[in-house]
C-alpha cells in the first residue's frame, strides 16, 4: 500500500533530515526546539502536535484578527507575520494552499476588505471539512467576484460563473456537462454582490428543479457546495492538489495512488485527516527535493528556522518581485508553482533574500563550514 | 574591561562628547539652578584647535564650552530614572565595571573624570575615508599623564596571554608617543594637556604633522572655514566643508528621479541657495533661558532664477505670522508665489511626469479650461498658511479607530469676489469627481452639503455614519469631513468643518503685517504632538510591528521614546529668512523640562 504509515527501521531512521523534510512541508521549517522535540517525540507524536498544537491557537488567531489592518500591502504584512509567529505553522500552510487553489485575488475583488475575509474562511476551514470550506466560498462575495459571479440574474443565468464554479474549484475541466453548467447557474440566482456584500434576493431565485451532477432537486448554491464536494472528480482534484503541495511536484501520481484518498475524502470530507496520512505515508518520508519553495514558504521558513521576525510589509513587495504576491494570485488557478518559481532573475534575487535574512553575507552553506554541494551536510545548509 | 583601550576612549569620547553637549544643552532648560544659565551663556574660553586638524578634515564638530555643559549633564535630576534621557542611557554590565575601574584608578568619580579630561573643550573632526579624530583639552597634563599610565597599565594586564589582537603597541612619530592599545583599531597621543585620539594611524600622524609644522597645512590656514567661524556660533558648532557638499550632491546617475513638485515648491528656493554658497556650513547651537536655538547662515545672494518665487522680492515683505487656532499641533506660513512657480515650471520640473500631467488635466476639468498660470496660480498672492490641529468628534458621528489631525490650507484671495465663486465651483466639481470614483468601487460616497456658521454659509462634504456598525471604531474616512470657505479675502480650504469653523473665527480677527524677509515660518507645538502619538498608540504600535518587524514590547518603547523626546522638545520653531543677502535659518525649540513631562495636554479645548 502506498499510503502505509511510516515507520522508523534502521534503514529508514527517524534522524535530523527527515524531521527537517517534515516541518518544511508541513510548518515552513524547524526550529531548534521543535527539531529537537521531535527527534525525541517520533514521527507520530510530531505529526500529532503538527496537528494540533498544544499551544492556545485561538487566543493567537484572535491577537491577529485584532491587529490585521488594509490596505492590501499591510494586510500581506499581517498575514507573513502570522505565518512566521503561528503556533500552529500547518494551518497557515494550509491556508496558504487554499488561497492558491480559490486563486482569489485582488486584481479581480479590487476590495481589501474582502479579500482579507475571504482569506479569513479560508483559515477557519483549512483542516476542517471540504464541504464546509466549498460552502462557505459559496457565500463569500470574494469568490463571487473574482470568479464573475457578482451578477447572477433569474432572466440570464451567469453560466460563465457556474462554469468557473466547475472547472476550477470542483471537478474540474472535463468532469462536468453544459447542463450541469446551466443548472449551477441556474443555482445561484438570486444571488448577487452588491456594495461589497452579499445580497441574497428571492424573488430573482429560479426555484424549480435543477439536475447537477445527475442529481434533481431546487438546488442552492449550498447544495451545490454540498453535491459538488462529495464527486469523486472533486476529491481527485484536491488529493492531487494536496499532492504537489505536500508530497511532490516532480513526479505525477499514478491514479491508483490516488483514488483509495479520494474515495475516502469524497465520503468523509475530512481534510485534516487526509492531510495527516499524506503526512503519515511512507511516501512523504522518501520524496525529498521533489518541491521548490514558493518565495513565501521560503521566507517565512527561514524567518522561522532562525526565530526571526523582519519586517513584513516589504518583505511582501520583495515575494510579490519573486512571483507570489499574497492577496494577488496571477490567475483563478493560482500560483503554478514547481519549476515557475525559478528563473534566471528569481534564482538570484531569491538567494540575496536568503542571504539577507540570514543575516550574512556569506553564502549559506559556507556558515556551516560545508563547500561541497552534492553532501547532505550541503543540502541540510 | 580597561584592555579594549584606546578603541573604547575614542568610541566614548567620540559619543560622550556628544551625548553630554545634548544633555547638557537640553538640562540647561530647566534652569534648576539659577546660575546655570548665566554660566552657559558666558563668553566661550578661545581655545582653539584649528591649527591642528588637517585641513582635509570635511566635517567639523567643535564644543568650546564642554565643561559646563557636563557640569549640567551629569546633574542627577536630569540623567535620573525619571526623565526622557534615561531612556537612552547605556545599561550594560560592561560599561558600569568600565566605570568603576576607572574611579579606582583616578581615585576620583566618573564625572569628574570626563569633567578634567575635556575641560577646555573639545573638537571632532572628520576626514576622507571615514577617518575620525577627537581632541580634548584636559585640565592639566599631570591628570592627562595619570589617566593615560592607568589605561595602558590596565590594557597590558588585560592584553596578557591574549592573542597579537589584544597587543598594546607604543611607539613615537615627530617626537610625540603615541599608543594603540588594541592593536590599531584606534591610536592616541598625550601632549601635554592635550590627547588626540583617531580611529586610524594616518589621522593621527597628521594632527601630529600639524602640530609639527605650526599648523602648516591646518585648518587654520583655510581662510574659507575661519570665515565660516565667524558666521554661527554658540556652545557647540558644526561645520561642514564645501568639500563634503558636494560628495553629498553628487548625482545619483540613473537612478536620479524627477523632483516632485511639491516639494520643489518648498524647497527649491533652499537648494539655489546652497547651490550658490560654496564655503563652509556653519550650523551653530546656542541656549538662552529655556530656548535652544539652532542657527545656520549662508552667505549668498537670493536665488534669481526660477527659484526666486519663494522669496520676497522687496524689503518689509514676508510671510505672515501663523494663525492661532484651538488644539494647534502645527503651522506653517510661507511666502510662496504661486504664479511665479507655475510659470517656471518648465524650468523647475523640465520632464512633463505623468503626475504633472494628471494635476494639468485635473485642474483643466475643476477649473474649466481656465489659465492654470495666470487664472488659478496667479489668482491668490503669495501668502499661504496651512494649519494643523487636534480635533474632537461629535458623539453622533461617533469615533474613528484611527485619529488623524484636522488640517487646512489659507489662501489670501487677488480678487475676492470673482475667485470665490471659481473656486467653490473647482471645490465642488472635485468632490463630485470623489464621489464618482468611490461609487464605482462601491465605496460609500459623502454627502455635499452647506451650513452656517457665525453668519457666514460653507459647503462641506461628509460620510454619513448611518450603516456603521461600531460607532466606537469607525474607518479612518470619519477624521474628515472637507470644507470650503471663503473669510473675506482669505480662501480655506480644511480637511474638517470643525477646523473649519475655528479659521473663520481665527481670520476675522485684524489681519497681522508681514514678517520681514520671511520665506518660512514653522511652528510645532510638542505636548499637542506627543498627545496625537498617544491617542493613536495602539496603531502605531501595529505598523511598527509590521514596518519595523518589531515585538511589541520593542514597539511600544519605541513610541514611549519618541513621544518622551517630543515632548521634551516642547514647543518648537522653524525660521528662514533673508537680509542683507544672507539667508538664515533658525531651528529653536522650547524645551520642557522633567517636571512638565509629567503634564499632558488635551487636544480638546
Amino acid at each position: 500500500m502506498i499510503w502505509t504509515p511510516y515507520q522508523p527501521t534502521p534503514d529508514e531512521p527517524w534522524n535530523q533530515a527527515r524531521v527537517i523534510h517534515l516541518f518544511r512541508r508541513a510548518a515552513f521549517g524547524p526550529n531548534r526546539s521543535e527539531s529537537q522535540r521531535a527527534l525525541a517525540d517520533g514521527p507520530a507524536r510530531t505529526i500529532d502536535r503538527l496537528l494540533n498544537p498544544p499551544a492556545d491557537v485561538a487566543a493567537f488567531h484572535r491577537e491577529q484578527d485584532a491587529c490585521e489592518t488594509l490596505p492590501l500591502p499591510e494586510w500581506r504584512g499581517w498575514w507573513l507575520r502570522r505565518m512566521i509567529l503561528t503556533p500552529h505553522p500547518l494551518l497557515e500552510k494550509m491556508t496558504l494552499f487554499w488561497h492558491g487553489y480559490f486563486g482569489v485575488g485582488m486584481n479581480r475583488v479590487n476590495h481589501a476588505g474582502l479579500l482579507l475575509a475571504h482569506v479569513r474562511t479560508l483559515r477557519a476551514h483549512a483542516l476542517g471539512r471540504f464541504d464546509a470550506l466549498l460552502g462557505a466560498m459559496t457565500r463569500d462575495p470574494a469568490v463571487f467576484l473574482a470568479a464573475g459571479g457578482a451578477n447572477n440574474p433569474k432572466a440570464r443565468p451567469n453560466e460563465d460563473f457556474a462554469r468557473q464554479l466547475l472547472a476550477r474549484y470542483t471537478v474540474g475541466e472535463g468532469e462536468f456537462t453544459e447542463r450541469d453548467v446551466a443548472d449551477t447557474a441556474r443555482a445561484f440566482t438570486g444571488y448577487h454582490v452588491r456594495g461589497g456584500k452579499w445580497r441574497e434576493v428571492p424573488s430573482d431565485h429560479d426555484d424549480g428543479p435543477k439536475t447537477i451532477f445527475g442529481q434533481t432537486g431546487p438546488w442552492t448554491p449550498s447544495d451545490f457546495a454540498r453535491l459538488a464536494a462529495r464527486q469523486l472528480a472533486t476529491a481527485r482534484r484536491v488529493v492531487r492538489a494536496l499532492y504537489r503541495h505536500f508530497i511532490s511536484e516532480e513526479h505525477e501520481p499514478a491514479d491508483d495512488w490516488i483514488e483509495p484518498l479520494a474515495r475516502r475524502f469524497a465520503t468523509n470530507c475530512d481534510i485534516g485527516r487526509l492531510v495527516t496520512t499524506m503526512l503519515r505515508s511512507r511516501i512523504f518520508f522518501q520524496s525529498p527535493a521533489q518541491r521548490i519553495k514558493s518565495p513565501v514558504e521560503l521566507a517565512v521558513g527561514i524567518c522561522r528556522t532562525l526565530e526571526i521576525t523582519v519586517p513584513t510589509v516589504p518583505l511582501g513587495f520583495e515575494l510579490a518581485e519573486l512571483g507570489q504576491n499574497l492577496g494577488q494570485p496571477p490567475t483563478l488557478k493560482g500560483w503554478p508553482g514547481g519549476r515557475a518559481w525559478i528563473n534566471h532573475a528569481t534564482i538570484l534575487a531569491r538567494t540575496r533574500l536568503a542571504m539577507r535574512l540570514v543575516g550574512n553575507k556569506k553564502f549559506p552553506a559556507e556558515l556551516f563550514g560545508v563547500s561541497d554541494p552534492a553532501s547532505p551536510e550541503f543540502q541540510l545548509a | 574591561m580597561i584592555r579594549t583601550g584606546s578603541r573604547l576612549i575614542v568610541i566614548l569620547l567620540a559619543l560622550a562628547t556628544l551625548e553630554l553637549c545634548l544633555l547638557g544643552v537640553l538640562h540647561l532648560a530647566k534652569a534648576r539652578r539659577p546660575h546655570a544659565q548665566a554660566t552657559v551663556s558666558a563668553p566661550a574660553r578661545s581655545v582653539s584647535f584649528d591649527d591642528w586638524i588637517p585641513e582635509q578634515a570635511l566635517a567639523v564638530l567643535e564644543v568650546s564650552r564642554a565643561d559646563k555643559i557636563m557640569e549640567l549633564a551629569f546633574d542627577p535630576a536630569f540623567t535620573g530614572e525619571q526623565s526622557f534621557w534615561s531612556q537612552w542611557k547605556p545599561s550594560a554590565l560592561g560599561w558600569t565595571l568600565f566605570r568603576r575601574q576607572l574611579e579606582k584608578e583616578m581615585g576620583c568619580d566618573y564625572p569628574t573624570i570626563w569633567r578634567r579630561l575635556l575641560q577646555d573643550g573639545v573638537v571632532i573632526a572628520a576626514g576622507p575615508g571615514q577617518s575620525f579624530v577627537a581632541i580634548a583639552q584636559a585640565s592639566d597634563a599631570e591628570f592627562l599623564q595619570k589617566l593615560n599610565n592607568a589605561l595602558v597599565a590596565a590594557a597590558r594586564k588585560g592584553a596578557a596571554g591574549k592573542s597579537g589582537n589584544h597587543r598594546v603597541i607604543e611607539a613615537t612619530y615627530r617626537g610625540a608617543a603615541y599608543w594603540t592599545l588594541s592593536a590599531g583599531a584606534a591610536y592616541h597621543a598625550i601632549l601635554s594637556n592635550r590627547v588626540v585620539l583617531a580611529n586610524k594611524l594616518d589621522a593621527l600622524k597628521a594632527v601630529l604633522d600639524c602640530r609639527a609644522e605650526a599648523g602648516t597645512g591646518s585648518l587654520a590656514k583655510r581662510a574659507d572655514y575661519q570665515a565660516a567661524k565667524r558666521t554661527a556660533g554658540g556652545v557647540a558648532t558644526l561645520r561642514l566643508s564645501p568639500e563634503l557638499r558636494q560628495l553629498q550632491a553628487k548625482p545619483k546617475g540613473d537612478t536620479a528621479t524627477e523632483p516632485n513638485p511639491l516639494a520643489v515648491l518648498l524647497f527649491a528656493g533652499y537648494a539655489e541657495a546652497l547651490k550658490a554658497n560654496s564655503g563652509w556650513l556653519a550650523l551653530g547651537a546656542d541656549l538662552q533661558g529655556h530656548s535652544l536655538t539652532l542657527r545656520v547662515a549662508i552667505d549668498c545672494a537670493q536665488p534669481k532664477n526660477a527659484a526666486a518665487f519663494s522669496w520676497p522680492p522687496t524689503a518689509g515683505e514676508g510671510a505672515w505670522p501663523n494663525v492661532e487656532v484651538p488644539r494647534r499641533i502645527a503651522a506653517l506660513s510661507l511666502y510662496r508665489n504661486l504664479h511665479d512657480f507655475y510659470a517656471a515650471k518648465d524650468a523647475l520640473f523640465p520632464e512633463r511626469t505623468s503626475q504633472l500631467i494628471f494635476f494639468e488635466n485635473m485642474m483643466g476639468i475643476f477649473f474649466s479650461g481656465r489659465d492654470l498660470t495666470d487664472e488659478v496660480m496667479g489668482a491668490v498672492d503669495p501668502h499661504i498658511r496651512v494649519v494643523v490641529a487636534g480635533q474632537t468628534y461629535d458623539p453622533a458621528v461617533g469615533t474613528p479607530a484611527v485619529k488623524v489631525p484636522a488640517f487646512a490650507v489659507v489662501f489670501r484671495m487677488k480678487n475676492p469676489k470673482q475667485f470665490a465663486r471659481i473656486s467653490e465651483e473647482a471645490w465642488q466639481k472635485a468632490f463630485g469627481l470623489v464621489n464618482v470614483t468611490r461609487g464605482q468601487k462601491a465605496e460609500a460616497g459623502m454627502i455635499l452639503d452647506r451650513k452656517d456658521y457665525a453668519g457666514l454659509r460653507y459647503t462641506f462634504a461628509s460620510f454619513s455614519p448611518d450603516e456603521e456598525p461600531d460607532r466606537s471604531k469607525l474607518d479612518i474616512r470619519f477624521n474628515y469631513s472637507p470644507s470650503i470657505a471663503h473669510v473675506g479675502e482669505y480662501l480655506v480650504l480644511s480637511s474638517t468643518t470643525q477646523l473649519t469653523e475655528d479659521l473663520i473665527a481665527a481670520l476675522r480677527k485684524p489681519a497681522p503685517g508681514p514678517l520681514d524677509g520671511v520665506n518660512a515660518l514653522l511652528e510645532m507645538d510638542g505636548e499637542r504632538l506627543a498627545e496625537i502619538l498617544r491617542i493613536n498608540r495602539e496603531p502605531i504600535i501595529r505598523s511598527n510591528m509590521l514596518q519595523k518587524g518589531q515585538n511589541r514590547a520593542a514597539a511600544e518603547a519605541e513610541l514611549d521614546r519618541n513621544i518622551a523626546l517630543v515632548r521634551f522638545l516642547g514647543r518648537a520653531s522653524l525660521r528662514v529668512s533673508a537680509s542683507d543677502g544672507r539667508i538664515a535659518g533658525e531651528l529653536t525649540f522650547q524645551l520642557r523640562g522633567p517636571a512638565a513631562h509629567k503634564q499632558t495636554v488635551a487636544l480638546a479645548p
